[in-house]
């Protein structure tokens, strides 16, 4: 397997999961405010990605894997707040995969991953995420 | 699979960067699974002047940052951690060995909603200009550190946005 797809089949996981976090996050949103208005935002915007991604995947001659039933949540979802710290944490992990991503593609997939990388960490701050010097990339600690 | 960090150094390392102190999870040090070019190679010297050109460019922005710092003190709390990430920037990217000038940007304004829109400007164009850079890096390393420094800048332009509005509003 290629590192290009084996990339995009990590992000393709992670998208599931994103579009499944972000269902949950809307659910305990009161209808009508900025945040809900968000959580539907990012649901959409990660599903158009996810299915993006599928294509990519079949493109470079793999099988998508399908979405799980269901995901375990780092910590109950029941407000506001604990709704943020899942979608910081969503935006968070999809800063990873598409760093990962733009450094495992070439060309269009790349350009596109590069947007992608962007957008999960403008979306983690409007969550209330810290901005940091290199969104998706982790310090060497060895 | 979760992402770990993995130490992949070798491309950068030989090339001389500073990036190597980065973890790109998972990916390769060359997309197209050669073997990892060293500084003197075409690809390698490529990378290495790239990343220089990268590193001019965010450290004029850091000029710009403590420019505008000095002539408006009630923007420091805001502008700081800006510089702060910039430094890395620049840390990252600029050739072990070298030190660097950086080119002026623009005289700071007389205002500070004028001096944040000008900060604004520069930032938007320092991210479209590194997410480009990232786009003909040889390395993956190279092109992820890059494609990440520019998110951090897209991350700048909402603060300072932000900032920019909250001055607007009051002044």
């Amino acid at each position: 397997m290629t590192d290009e797809l084996e990339a995009a089949e990590r992000a393709l996981a992670i998208e599931h999961e994103a579009v499944y976090a972000y269902g949950v996050v809307g659910g305990v949103l009161d209808p009508g405010t900025a945040e809900a208005g968000r959580a539907l935002d990012g649901y959409e915007a990660h599903r158009a990605r996810r299915d993006r991604l599928e294509d990519v995947i079949q493109e470079l001659g793999g099988e998508p894997v399908p979405a799980d039933p269901g995901y375990v949540l780092p910590a109950p979802v029941t407000d506001a707040s604990s709704a943020a710290r899942l979608a910081r944490r969503v935006e968070d992990r999809s800063a990873v995969a598409y760093a990962q991503l733009v450094g495992s593609s070439v060309g269009v997939l790349r350009e596109v991953a590069v947007g992608w990388l962007t957008d999960a960490a403008t979306r983690g701050l409007s969550w209330g995420a810290a901005p940091t010097a290199f969104p998706g990339l982790r310090p060497v600690t060895s | 699979m979760g992402p770990t960090a993995l130490s992949r150094r070798k491309l950068l390392a030989s090339a001389g960067l500073g990036v190597g102190v980065l973890a790109l999870a998972g990916c390769s040090d060359r997309v197209d699974g050669a073997p990892a070019d060293d500084a003197t190679s075409p690809a390698g010297s490529a990378d290495l002047e790239l990343a220089r050109r990268v590193a001019r460019r965010v450290g004029a922005l850091l000029d710009a940052l403590a420019g505008a710092a000095k002539e408006h003190r009630e923007l420091r709390a805001i502008l700081r951690p800006l510089q702060a990430r910039h430094r890395e920037h620049v840390g990252a990217f600029t050739p072990d060995g070298e030190t660097l000038r950086f080119p002026g940007l623009f005289g700071v304004p007389r205002t500070a909603e004028a001096t944040l829109a000008a900060l604004v400007r520069s930032e938007r164009g320092a991210a479209v200009a590194i997410g480009n850079a990232a786009l003909i890096a040889r390395s993956g390393e190279l092109a992820g550190a890059l494609a990440s420094a520019a998110a951090s800048m897209a991350q700048h332009v909402v603060l300072l946005e932000a900032a920019r509005d909250d001055e607007r509003g009051g002044s």
